[in-house]
């Protein structure tokens, strides 16, 4: 199809070019809200990698977000440690562990059992977070988090953010891609033909999980360079919520579906907010409409008016 | 011996699918399983691939035990299956469901690197004309014909290089023309190969114009076991197999 990678390609260019001059012409407020849908695309194109290709369904993804939010929090604030390209693999390497301590638990369970395992450790560790005072700042989190250097002016912010998702994105692409995320698609499909194949299916999904779980901990830590703190909130679950929505949102069968998805939710919920107090009912009704009417997302809407409805879907 | 099955028992609940089976296949052989429908063949296939466990008895493959080893273990021990009731990868083209099994066999699947479209594809290719889907390598494992998924079932199993191809059927629901177009591929594959095969098939002819072993199961026990000729004149198979379905 020419003529559908020729759009890709314009379009891909397009994005790009704003993405780029965003901070030059875009008001500062705008700059926060498209660093705000930056981050919440790593996050979700890092559940994506676990959902979409391997199938798993994490509803708890919140709890590596602010896992590694609250370490990068502590690490700046208590220890004399501020260097951001050590903190930023140090905290996501944090949410890696404890992804690596969950996948332990739940990498043999599937679909309603894993989910719901899922969203039990992020409410147990949102109780921890707002128990452990000393550490976390109980409710009120942790404020007032300056990176060194010049991570401090918005459009320096911007712009690390921005090239740090796209790194990441690059990363789990090529993952993605690799024999590694072709059997996470075939445990997807079939896990029981995938074992007579000879993949190790429960070692794969364990280990689909702990790269997720570090790109989504990259995530939280970008969110604390954006939002100078480490809030509870993080690991409550309707934090995950939204990381699952973002992605059904842009179609959990596209690599790129999250960021879509992470644009509309945010857009919307900058102008509903602005005129209802209702978000949360309008969103439940985008969500019911995108479910019904189009289940492969956003993405699979605009693939299925370039197939002419030909509704072929492919990860 | 090449593989070997000794007093072989599964019951579920108060069946006994399989009863007390002691078997062996020699290196080289086709050798067939037959007996009328429930005859516990399909949960023979089940136990010696890992599917579910043995309540007791033991499979020796290689002068190995792999009794109650897992369907993993005993894929990478050599032992490949195709299902009775299709069990292929939908969503994947017939292409991608060859490479899985193509990649995971050459212990690939651990690799974050490379692209995978790009590795072996003259291997899947290969593995996709032998069983005739070159030109479905594109279409989703879904969206095949019956037949043509029944061949990717035999093509994914012979991605894995198996040194024991176990067919469970290959062969239902096809037409006429088919079933032997396919038996004529699993024959000459065999030779290609080199692979010893343990076919389980209902249709008669079939397994008389091919076989070189034959073991005859009712009921969870092994009835009767020869070559064809034996076979053909057994009067134990004659009444209840194959009296029974004339
Ligand atoms: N998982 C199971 N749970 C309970 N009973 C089972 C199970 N699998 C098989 N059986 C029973 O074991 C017996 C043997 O079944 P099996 O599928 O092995 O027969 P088969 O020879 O393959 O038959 P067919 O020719 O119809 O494929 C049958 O009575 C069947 O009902
Ligand atoms: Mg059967």
């Amino acid at each position: 199809m020419p003529a559908k990678s020729k759009f890709v390609w314009i379009f891909g260019c397009l994005i790009a070019f704003f993405l780029i001059i965003v901070p030059f012409v875009l008001s500062r407020f705008w700059v926060g809200t498209i660093t705000e849908i930056l981050i919440l695309t790593l996050a979700g194109i890092s559940l994506n990698f676990l959902l979409g290709y391997a199938g798993c369904l994490s509803f708890g993804h919140g709890a590596f977000f602010a896992t590694a939010a609250y370490t990068t929090a502590i690490l700046i604030t208590r220890t004399g440690l501020n260097q951001y390209f050590v903190i930023l693999l140090v905290a996501p390497l944090m949410a890696a562990f404890l992804g690596a301590i969950i996948g332990i638990l739940i990498s043999r369970l599937y679909a309603f059992y894993y989910a719901i395992m899922t969203v039990a450790f992020t409410m147990i560790l949102w109780s921890i977070i707002r128990r452990l005072r000393d550490l976390t700042g109980g409710d009120s989190g942790i404020l007032g988090v300056h990176f060194a250097g010049f991570l401090q002016e918005m459009n320096n912010i911007y712009f690390f953010t921005l090239a740090v998702v796209v790194l990441c994105a690059i990363i789990l692409w090529i993952i993605g891609n690799s024999p590694f995320g072709w059997a996470l698609r075939a445990i997807r499909e079939n896990p029981v033909r995938s074992s007579f194949v000879s993949i190790n299916v429960v070692w794969h999904r364990y280990l689909a999980l702990v790269v997720s779980s570090f790109f989504c901990g990259m995530a939280g830590s970008l969110h604390v360079v954006y939002t100078f703190g480490a809030f509870p909130e993080l690991a409550f679950w309707t934090k995950s919520a939204d990381i699952v929505t973002i992605c059904i949102l842009g179609g959990i069968n596209s690599f790129l579906g999250p960021a879509i998805g992470s644009a509309v939710l945010i857009l919307l919920e900058t102008f509903i907010t602005s005129v209802t107090l209702y978000w949360p009912l309008i969103l439940g009704i985008i969500i019911c409409a995108v479910v019904l009417l189009m289940p492969q997302g956003i993405t699979g809407l605009i693939r299925n008016v370039f197939n002419k409805g030909r509704g072929e879907f492919r990860a | 011996m090449f593989f070997e099955v000794q007093n072989l028992e599964k019951s579920f609940g108060g069946v006994k699918a399989t009863d007390n089976v002691s078997l062996h296949i020699n290196e080289g052989d086709i050798c067939s399983l037959i007996g009328p429908n429930g005859a516990g063949k399909s949960t023979f296939f089940n136990l010696i691939t890992g599917y579910i466990r043995p309540d007791s008895g033991k499979v020796i493959f290689l002068g190995e035990d792999i009794t109650g080893k897992t369907a993993m273990a005993i894929a990478r021990k050599g032992i490949a299956r195709s299902f009775q009731i299709v069990n292929i990868f939908p969503q994947l083209t017939a292409y991608e469901n060859v490479m899985v099994a193509v990649l995971s066999q050459k212990k690939r699947s651990f690799n974050v690197i490379h692209p995978a479209k790009k590795i072996d594809k003259d291997e899947i290719y290969g593995l996709l004309q032998s069983t005739g889907l070159e030109q479905q390598a594109q279409m989703l494992g879904g969206q095949l014909s019956h037949g043509n998924q029944k061949r990717l079932e035999v093509a994914i199993a012979l991605a894995l290089k198996p040194k024991l191809l176990a067919l469970d059927e290959p062969t239902a629901g096809m037409a006429e023309e088919e079933k032997s177009a396919i038996l004529e591929t699993i024959k000459t594959l065999m030779k290609m190969t080199g692979c010893t095969i343990l076919l389980c098939e209902h249709d008669m002819s079939v397994i008389f114009s091919i076989s070189d072993q034959i073991w005859v199961l009712h009921n969870g026990r092994i009835v009767a076991n020869g070559n064809v000729e034996e076979i053909k004149n057994n009067e134990v198979v004659q009444r209840i197999y194959l009296g029974g379905r004339e």
